[in-house]
């Protein structure tokens, strides 16, 4: 059973060790997707919710309190189904308990009424209404993450715990729900939803255990859900989300940049005249996801939010180390973006071109998901698509994919980019230009070169400055690659892609150039 | 440097959030729809190489997202447009009134020195829904663009494929006659210094 195997997972990690180690461990990498009793729903709600302890003196003094709160939260601000058009989906009468948890009937209207008509309330002048509101969080979450129809799009019950947080959370905080937003409470739930569990499957439950059921239970995933979106999304939204403060963080992006590749900066700011809030909005506000795609942002979101653990305990940010990391992602794509005009380097900011593992992967996900768990369930879905991918994922280095043509896709390993991110994020501004650059280069494979005359280039790296004549020796498929065709390819990329596990990223990159210039 | 001379036409798509304006340029560009696009942030961008009337051009299409009215942002995504397409959703009457707004807000952003003759074209999406729930109708529409300078009128369906092409046909040919009509020479400056090394970089990059 999935849940009984949760269950196990996290009694297993909290018998040896405390939850506010977990961020710690998070990020050296020894609890991560890839270890056995990796909990990802533990680590985030761990950190959310700053849980501390052992089994046995588990606190979860935030969490019930949260919950809490967000059981009168969403008595008070009623989200209104009843005004939607009667023939709406999502359309529910006022006196129809459209809710299992909803038992008080009259206090909501009486709370409803409390509401709306505060003496005290500051005239905002909402640019939009609340039924304006609900319309285009449902407009928006009816299409959230297409490439995985079961998390929302066939799947009304989320849809509609989804909208519900949102609009609480919107009445709660903002002026205006920005879209965007939506994505990131969606990936939050779908964390929340594989892990959960439902408590009347476990019926006579020692203490311990109930501990466990409590931190996971089913019933409580909005209420979850908002707190954590909350945290989460705090400081994305002062930093991203208002115009101001983007175009400031953009500004700040360009400096950053051009302290590590003065190359790369003048590419785009003064030869392609790119202006970096153009596509940074995106990369900024999604925090990634629709470049990297949703399998590597889980991975990432680890990261991101174990280091901002390990940063201020009290406040989750993940923006932390988001700028280093997408200065990492340009550099990955700085050979291709040198060659660009304008519209070709805008197209490759604006499709980020990532391997997606999810489209090719899916029906071999499938397969997995039958054998374990029996009757496959959305949730089980999904954790078997990203458990899948271990293997692929296990130490690769930024590895260029097997067709050298303009279409070649990147796969990234999250935990080296995170490493290096943090290494970036710690030095200071003269460290950057000048050991900061180092690793940029090693992304990019290109070294700039300044002369007298002020004049920049980008070279590739020289492969005799390279200390890497034994590992080129010891390589045995590095040539081999150019020269399989047919239906022996796939057999052959893949084993050269096992072998490239144990390789250093010089020498793939290396390994492209050479059977590049064979090539030709 | 490169010395590759071609047209380029920067189109820009505008309208309120969930009217299609991402499925429209992709059945045009793709000749594909799907059920659901994301919800667009900030915009995306695809190009698309035409020919009219023997001559090569770049379609660059800007597809933006409808929620949000930026403001120096704007700037940055209208700068430099040749055509900008309005649409709206003929199921979704505020969509259809607020064009005004969008065109309005777009001659100011882009900075457009000749607001009269620059080309917009409206399109009204998604008449292949039923009849019932068709709540703009065809005459209401023409009359506004009409009144807003007689702008040229489609109404398509990204989903079926209808008028699509005949759409983004009249786009490019404004956009074109535009894009001639506009000294661009005072604005083409290369002065940055950058050197790309194309030998060493050439032989291996691509």
């Amino acid at each position: 059973m999935k849940e009984s195997n949760t269950v196990e997972r996290i009694r297993h990690v909290l018998q040896k060790c405390r939850a506010e180690k977990l961020p710690e461990l998070a990020l050296s990498g020894s609890y991560s997707r890839q270890s056995a009793y990796f909990s990802r729903s533990l680590l985030w709600k761990t950190v959310a919710f700053q849980i501390t302890g052992q089994l046995e003196d588990l606190n979860l003094r935030m969490l019930r309190e949260c919950r809490k709160d967000y059981e009168t939260l969403k008595s008070e601000l009623m989200v209104p189904w009843h005004e939607l058009a009667k023939d709406h989906e999502f359309y529910c009468d006022l006196n129809v308990e459209c809710d299992l948890s909803d038992s008080f009937g009259k206090k909501l209207k009486i709370s409803r009424m409390r509401i709306e008509h505060h003496p005290l309330s500051t005239p905002k002048t909402p640019k939009m209404t609340d039924i304006q509101t609900l319309e285009s969080l449902i407009a928006d979450v009816d299409r959230l993450f297409p490439q995985f129809p079961e998390y929302f799009i066939e799947n009304k019950e989320n849809k509609r715990q989804l909208i519900e947080v949102l609009y609480i959370w919107w009445k709660l905080n903002g002026d205006q729900y920005l879209q965007g937003l939506h994505e990131i409470a969606g990936i939050i739930f779908v964390v929340l939803k594989t892990e959960s569990i439902s408590k009347t499957t476990f019926q006579n439950a020692d203490r311990r255990t109930s501990l466990i059921l409590e931190l996971m239970d089913s019933k409580y995933i909005r209420h979850d859900l908002f707190s954590m979106f909350h945290a989460m999304t705090e400081s994305l939204i002062d930093l991203y989300y208002d115009e101001t403060s983007l175009l400031q963080e953009s500004i700040k992006f360009d400096l950053k940049l051009r302290l590590v590749d003065k190359y790369q900066y003048h590419l785009l700011k003064n030869k392609l005249r790119i202006e970096s809030s153009i596509w940074l909005i995106r990369y900024l506000r999604l925090l990634l996801i629709r470049e990297i795609g949703l399998e590597y942002s889980f991975d990432l979101w680890d990261k991101l939010v174990a280091f901002s653990y390990t940063q201020h305990p009290e406040k989750l940010d993940l923006s932390l180390l988001l700028p280093y990391i997408i200065i990492l992602l340009l550099s990955l794509i700085k050979p291709r973006l040198i060659i660009s005009d304008y519209g070709e380097a805008l197209y490759l900011l604006l499709h980020y071109p990532i391997d997606d593992r999810n489209k090719s992967h899916l029906p071999s996900s499938a397969i997995l998901v039958n054998e374990d768990a029996g009757s496959p369930t959305e949730e089980s879905t999904f954790t078997y698509i990203q458990e899948n991918h271990q293997s692929k994922n296990s130490g690769s280095y930024a590895f260029v994919g097997s067709n050298n043509n303009d279409h070649e896709l990147l796969q990234l390993d999250i935990s080296q980019i995170t490493k290096d991110a943090i290494t970036l994020y710690r030095m200071s501004d003269q460290d950057l230009s000048i050991l900061g650059a180092r690793i940029i280069e090693l992304y990019s494979g290109l070294s700039n070169e300044e002369n007298k005359e002020g004049v920049l280039s980008a070279n590739p790296i020289k492969i005799q400055s390279y200390p890497l004549g034994d590992m080129l020796k010891r390589s045995t498929s590095w040539t081999k690659k150019s020269s399989s065709s047919g239906k022996n390819t796939n057999n052959t990329s893949h084993c050269n892609q096992r072998r490239d596990f144990d390789r250093t990223r010089l020498e793939l990159r290396l390994r492209n150039k050479v059977s590049q210039a064979l090539k030709k | 440097m490169s010395t590759r001379k071609k047209t380029i036409l920067k189109v820009i798509i505008l309208g309120d959030s969930g009217v299609g304006k991402t499925s429209l340029m992709q059945q045009f560009i793709n000749g594909k729809f799907s059920q659901q696009y994301k919800a667009t942030i900030g915009a995306d961008f695809l190009p698309k190489d035409l020919v009219i009337d023997d001559k090569q051009v770049t379609m660059q299409i800007w597809d933006t997202a409808g929620q949000e009215r930026f403001q120096s942002l704007g700037v940055a995504f209208y700068r430099g447009s040749d055509c900008c397409v309005l649409v709206y959703d003929v199921t979704n009457t505020k969509s259809f009134e607020n064009l005004q707004s969008w065109k309005d807000e777009f001659l100011i952003q882009a900075n457009i020195k000749d607001p009269d003759n620059f080309p917009f074209v409206v399109i009204g999406n998604k008449i292949d829904v039923e009849e019932n729930k068709r709540l703009v109708s065809s005459k209401k529409a023409q009359s506004l663009c009409a009144s807003m300078g007689n702008l040229p009128y489609f109404e398509t369906s990204a989903k079926e494929a209808v008028n699509v092409e005949q759409a983004f046909d009249v786009v490019a040919r404004n956009a074109l006659q535009q894009e001639e009509s506009l000294e661009f020479s005072d604005d083409y400056t290369d002065a940055v210094n950058i050197h790309v090394d194309g030998d060493s970089y050439g032989s291996c990059g691509c």
